[in-house]
């Protein structure tokens, strides 16, 4: 039990931090390519710390404090249930708790959570984002559905060490290769989940002030900040888990996660915002074509 | 010397009240009722002489001679058992309708005497030429009571009754001159002694008379201008004696006629049941109603003569006919002549039993018949069994759409003849049931688990005692329904102990029927009523056909299964059927949407699982169809229901659409299929019924069900929030919480099983349902709160508590779905023929072939984390303040009002804008279509009925040169 608890909060201290780094490398990059200078590398840490140690906040509900609570607990739920580095038995959190849908549907909870935080806040614009959020989040799990549905029929497992395992022969038995209409169309899914260009309609600035957290600020806003980042790097860890091999030590996990956070980030800088019904539109069809040729072939 | 009196008293009468009612008015309506009521007298002690009140036997006979010499020089008369108790029945009639038809008229007592001598001189008769005398003076007094009255049509019914009567008479007497040339006498007897040419004729007059006079399609159109135009209380009296008696005495000579082949009578009977009622599709004045009623029972005793004899014919003729012209007198004494709209003012449940009985809904008497005459059908000939069927459905549906569209009064004084009568239906009702209850059995043999049963049983049970609390709190303008909603929960509980078809059935009728009148105590309720009692009598006529045609078994494989599928789809709302569903529950009271969501649903799952099993091992039905059936549902339910701007109206989507989720596990046929499929159809019990009660509190408390109007609602309810909250995350399927268990082990399913498309769209469909999950919880209970709900108070204790068990229950079951499973799962591996592997229990980690699950772990987890986030807020420094509800970042000004800031309506616009370019296919289009076609063809049919006397005559000979051509065989 005991180590159980040190595990996880290593893995979620881990994350957090890499993710902000990696938000901060993100910024500097998106301001290069802008032609700018951008912020420090550190910049994220220090505006977590700073709300975080602000003296006055305000609230809105009970539903909307709790938020923030509930983006954490999913946050770091996520990155818990899914495997950091296989095989490594020091570090093995809960990850034989649940399987891929486990996770999938895990996912599920924060953005409730915060959903719900954002209605509690009486701001019309927080719920206009999250009607979006949810138009759009609603059309791009059906390619992402089909993607699961693909790797648990081909491999005939759920189990995400499993899948990891089926992929150990080299590089070329990666799922990238095996199933590369699937792993396209879960890359063209991971944009949207990420919030990059040009599927960002929920935090949309200068559309609807920022969206959800339009009105959380000081310490919620902190903890807002804090679960998007373990959130996003608990993300690439579960891409990086089904589609690139896993990971077979720690510098290879940090090294294919950063590669993998790069994608989202430069398309994001090439492209504007698209409309939320456009956005609608192409996810239904684009990725969800591309699985689907990949589940034909793993129904013959 | 009994027998005379009760045949001759009234005549009697009639001579002495000529006089009386000229010369001293007051007393001849005193002394008449006396006559009646001494031949009311002799008819009792002669049937309990008899013996007749068993309905078992029904042969025993006093026999009465008259006059000198053999008939027809002399009136013979002979009072059989079942003769008797239809005497019984038009005295009756008679001595209640009697005041109101002659308090506008006291002349017409003689005739209404006469009448009633007719009548039982025609259910006595043995000879043929005294039924004709009989018949005359019946006629003749007809037409003059049909004038008598004082309504508009009153000549042109009279002249129509007066014209067909002659023909009716020319082909008599025809008949009668034939036979006595043949065979020299005119007993009934003398019929079966005809041969030859003579025997041809014979039959074909006497069976266009019969036909005519009983009014059976073809031949009912003049029946149904007369009960349309007639005044209702003659038009009630008429039905209970004079018609019940022609129906008696033409039941006594049909097996006598000497046809070659009785099963013409059945077809001509079958036929003209469908087309019949099929023409009264549309019919909208409650006497034509009744009319093409009539023409319903005229072609059943058809039927019957075609099909019964001896004494399973006797007994299946007299209750039928006795009982539905009780229940006819009834509905007529309910109408009020003065009024445009004859039942405007009849009061509910008067009216809604006699209904029901003619509708042949159990435990009512008719209903007992009725299920005999269909099992010895479905021996006879299965499309016969099917044309009856049909029949009887479309009867229903114009019989139900008279009750349910009728506006709604309390019941006044001056009902107290509809109430007695209604009382002898009760009567009847619980007579005949414990006549026939040794037929019934609970012994629970149609599902072999016993640990299955226990579950169903619980669901059901605990369904109902925890939506009763909640039957008290009524908003305006809903009436009393707790009875109904117990009594509907009571027959559900006793379903899985029933042992055989019968008693299943009785007991699924008898929830049904209850739950629809408990619906109809809605306020603003009769369309939704009707379309929830139409669904519920198609799936229940579904499910009597099957049963009938399974014969020894519940359900045989085959068409009885197809036929138990479809009606449980039906019930379930799926592909296009949830239409009922979602007007009966905007319609019913909240609470009793709750127990029709949590239990009723539940009655369909459970028929589909004994029906699977009725063979001895699982046999479904073309199982991926229903997996598609449901999956399809499951997500076009699911758009609706975002789409949808009301708190009940999303609710009874989102119910359809977990159905579709329970016909996919079902559909599997495996062991890991129906896991999910119970565990879902427990777990969806839990939830959904704290959501309807949840939104019966918000109801109750806001008056309103509209999203647009509601808001906020956190503030003043945060109880009723939590529950909500914790059911809604249950359902959207998300871990920890009870939903997610049952996704799991569907997609487990579907996966092992190979059916990828339907787990996509399956998977797609439980995505959308966080749309209109978030959408819930956000329009009532978040964002902002209206002012004119500034004030409102949490929900009452009554619903609060059972929400809070229910609640209590789903976490039990989140976090130690091992609890749950481990009773389940073998339960389900005990039943014989579902395929593929059992998921395996390990302490509280469940493993499939390709996953597995530790519900307690991930619940630990979460309380975990939540507790480490809390722990943080503690600790970081100062409490944050709470602002006021407009105090908002709002570019610097303040909010005008809570309501312009208030975000619900059009919330998923961007999406109807995405998807515009598909086709909007509406169900409601399909049955729309389906209605039209069988609009068309009603009215087609209708179309001989003309209202032209000249017309009907026509039939009538058309009829007699056919069924000529048809007895000898063809041209």
């Amino acid at each position: 039990m005991i180590p159980l608890v040190i595990s996880i909060t290593f893995s979620a201290l881990a994350a957090l931090v890499w993710g902000l780094l990696l938000g901060g490398i993100s910024r500097m990059v998106t301001a290069r390519i802008h032609g700018r200078i951008g912020p420090r590398l550190t910049q994220n840490f220090i505006d977590v710390w700073k709300l975080f140690r602000k003296k006055s906040s305000i609230h809105h509900g009970t539903m909307f404090w709790l938020a923030p609570m509930f983006r954490i607990a999913g946050a770091i739920g996520v990155l818990v249930l899914v495997p950091l580095v296989v095989g490594n038995t020091v570090i093995v959190n809960m990850s034989f708790s649940g399987d891929l849908l486990l996770v999938v549907y895990f996912m599920f909870f924060g953005c409730l959570g915060m959903a719900l935080g954002a209605g509690d806040s009486g701001h019309p614009y927080a719920v206009i984002a999250v009607s979006r959020g949810l138009a759009q989040m609603s059309s791009y799990e059906l390619s992402f559905s089909a993607v699961i549905l693909v790797l648990a029929a081909g491999l005939r497992t759920l189990s995400i060490e499993e899948i990891v395992m089926a992929q150990q022969d080299g590089i070329l038995s990666w799922n990238l290769f095996r199933y590369p209409f699937a792993t396209a169309a879960a890359l063209i899914t991971l944009l949207p989940m990420q919030m990059a260009y040009p599927f960002s309609i929920v935090l949309a600035p200068q559309e609807i002030p920022i969206g959800p957290p339009t009105e959380y600020s000081s310490r919620f806003l902190s903890f807002m900040l804090s679960g998007r980042a373990i959130f996003g790097v608990a993300k690439l860890v579960l891409f990086v888990n089904l589609f690139f091999g896993g990971a077979s030590g720690w510098v290879s996990l940090l090294f294919k996660t950063f590669l993998l956070y790069m994608f989202p980030i430069f398309v994001s800088t090439v492209f504007p915002r698209f409309r939320t019904e456009q956005s609608i539109r192409f996810l239904w069809f684009v990725p969800t074509s591309l699985a689907a040729i990949d589940l034909l072939r793993v129904m013959i | 010397m009994v027998v005379a009196l009760a045949v001759f008293l009234p005549l009697l009468g009639a001579f002495i009240s000529v006089w009386l009612t000229r010369r001293k008015p007051a007393m001849s309506a005193i002394v008449s009722q006396l006559f009646l009521a001494g031949g009311l007298l002799s008819t009792v002690l002669l049937s309990i002489r008899l013996g007749a009140w068993s309905f078992n036997d029904l042969g025993n006979s006093v026999i009465l001679r008259t006059g000198v010499g053999a008939p027809p020089l002399s009136i013979n008369l002979e009072a059989t058992g079942g003769a008797v108790i239809a005497a019984i029945v038009v005295y009756a009639a008679t001595i209640l309708g009697m005041s109101r038809l002659t308090s506008r008229n006291a002349k017409i007592q003689p005739l209404l005497l006469s009448l009633v001598t007719a009548s039982l001189g025609l259910l006595f008769a043995t000879d043929l030429f005294n039924s004709f005398v009989f018949l005359e003076i019946g006629s003749i007094v007809t037409i003059g009571l049909t004038a008598a009255c004082r309504c508009r049509r009153r000549w042109e019914v009279a002249v129509k009754v007066a014209l067909v009567s002659g023909l009716v008479t020319i082909l008599y007497l025809l008949a009668i001159v034939v036979i006595y040339k043949s065979t020299g006498e005119l007993r009934f007897e003398a019929l079966g002694m005809l041969h030859g040419f003579p025997a041809l004729l014979v039959s074909g007059l006497m069976l266009t008379v019969i036909m005519t006079e009983i009014k059976a399609f073809p031949l009912s159109g003049w029946g149904l201008d007369f009960y349309e135009g007639a005044s209702p209380g003659f038009a009630g009296v008429y039905s209970a004696t004079w018609s019940l008696a022609v129906l008696m005495w033409s039941a006594g000579i049909l097996p006598r006629l000497p046809i070659p082949n009785f099963q013409i009578l059945a077809w001509i009977g079958a036929g003209g049941l469908v087309l019949g009622q099929l023409a009264g599709f549309r019919a909208t004045s409650p006497g034509r109603m009744m009319g093409y009623s009539s023409a319903a029972y005229a072609s059943i005793l058809l039927v019957l003569a075609g099909t019964t004899t001896g004494h399973d014919y006797l007994q299946l003729t007299l209750v039928l006919m006795v009982f539905a012209a009780i229940a006819k007198f009834t509905v007529f004494m309910l109408a009020d002549p003065e009024n445009e709209n004859p039942l405007k003012s009849a009061a509910g449940y008067l009216l809604l039993l006699p209904i029901l009985v003619i509708a042949g809904i159990p435990p009512l008497p008719v209903f007992w018949a009725k299920f005999k005459l269909l099992s010895i059908l479905a021996g006879v000939s299965p499309l016969m069994l099917v044309a009856v069927v049909a029949g009887l459905f479309f009867e229903a549906v114009y019989l139900l759409r008279l009750w349910s569209k009728r506006p709604v009064r309390l019941i006044k004084s001056g009902r107290l003849v509809p109430m007695m009568t209604s009382l002898l239906l009760a009567a009847g009702a619980v007579w005949l049931t414990a006549g026939f209850q040794r037929s019934l059995s609970f012994s629970g043999s149609l599902l072999s688990s016993s640990t299955l049963r226990i579950l169903f049983m619980t669901v059901f049970g605990a369904g109902t005692l925890l939506t009763l609390p909640g039957a008290w709190n009524r908003i305006k303008g809903e009436r009393s329904y707790w009875f109904w909603m117990l009594l509907s929960g009571i027959s559900l509980t006793f379903l899985p102990m029933a042992g055989n078809g019968m008693t299943f059935y009785i007991l699924w009728e008898v929830s049904a029927f209850a739950a629809v009148i408990a619906v109809s105590r809605g306020s603003r309720a009769a369309t939704g009523t009707f379309w929830f009692a139409v669904f519920a009598a198609a799936s229940g006529f579904l499910l009597l056909a099957s049963i009938v045609l399974s014969g020894s078994m519940f359900i045989a494989p085959g068409i009885p299964l197809i036929l138990v599928a479809i009606a449980a789809l039906f019930k379930l709302g799926q592909m296009g059927a949830h239409l009922w569903s979602v007007r009966a529950y905007s319609a019913a009271p909240a609470t009793m949407s709750a127990f029709m969501a949590g239990t009723s649903s539940k009655a369909a799952v459970f028929l589909l699982v004994i029906a699977a099993l009725g063979t001895g091992a699982v046999t479904m039905p073309a199982g991926s169809v229903l997996a598609w059936a449901g999956v399809l549902t499951a997500l076009s339910m699911a758009v609706m229901a975002a789409l949808s701007s009301d708190y009940k109206k999303v609710l009874a989507y989102a119910s359809v659409s977990q159905m579709g989720y329970i016909l996919i596990g079902l559909g599997l046929a495996s062991v890991m299929g129906w896991t999910a499929a119970i565990y879902h159809t427990f777990h969806h019990f839990l939830f959904k019924m704290i959501l309807f009660l949840g939104a019966a509190g918000v109801i109750f408390r806001t008056g309103t069900s509209d999203y647009n109007r509601l808001g906020g609602l956190i503030r003043r309810m945060p109880l009723t929030f939590t529950f909500t909250l914790i059911a809604v995350i249950a359902f959207a399927g998300v871990p920890p919480l009870a939903g997610f268990g049952g996704k799991w082990f569907l997609y487990n399913g579907l996966i092992e099983t190979g059916w990828l498309p339907i787990a996509l769209i399956a998977m797609f469909a439980s995505v959308v349902a966080f749309l209109y999950a978030f959408r819930l919880l956000h329009a009532v209970f978040l964002g902002q709160l209206s002012t004119v709900n500034a004030r409102v108070k949490e929900a009452p204790l009554a619903l609060l508590i059972p929400q809070g068990i229910l609640t209590a229950a789903l976490m039990l079951f989140s976090f130690r779905p091992t609890l749950f499973l481990e009773h389940i799962i073998p339960a389900i591996e005990s039943l014989p023929g579902l395929g593929g592997v059992a998921p395996v229990i390990n302490g509280t980690i469940v493993t499939t072939p390709i996953g597995n699950w530790n519900a307690w772990a991930v619940g630990m987890m979460v309380m975990g984390l939540f507790g480490f986030a809390f722990v943080f807020y503690w600790l970081s420094g100062k409490r944050p303040k709470h602002v006021g509800q407009l105090d908002i970042g709002f570019a610097g000004e303040l909010p005008p009002s809570a309501e312009e800031v208030h975000y619900a309506g059009n919330f998923f616009k961007p999406y109807k804008r995405a998807l515009a370019f598909l086709p909007r296919i509406h169900a409601g289009n399909v049955f729309s279509g389906i209605t039209e076609v069988f609009k068309i063809a009603g009215d087609s049919v209708r179309a001989i009925f003309t209202g032209d006397a000249r017309t009907y005559l026509a039939h009538s000979l058309i009829f007699l040169v056919i069924i000529l051509i048809f007895l000898r065989g063809g041209i």
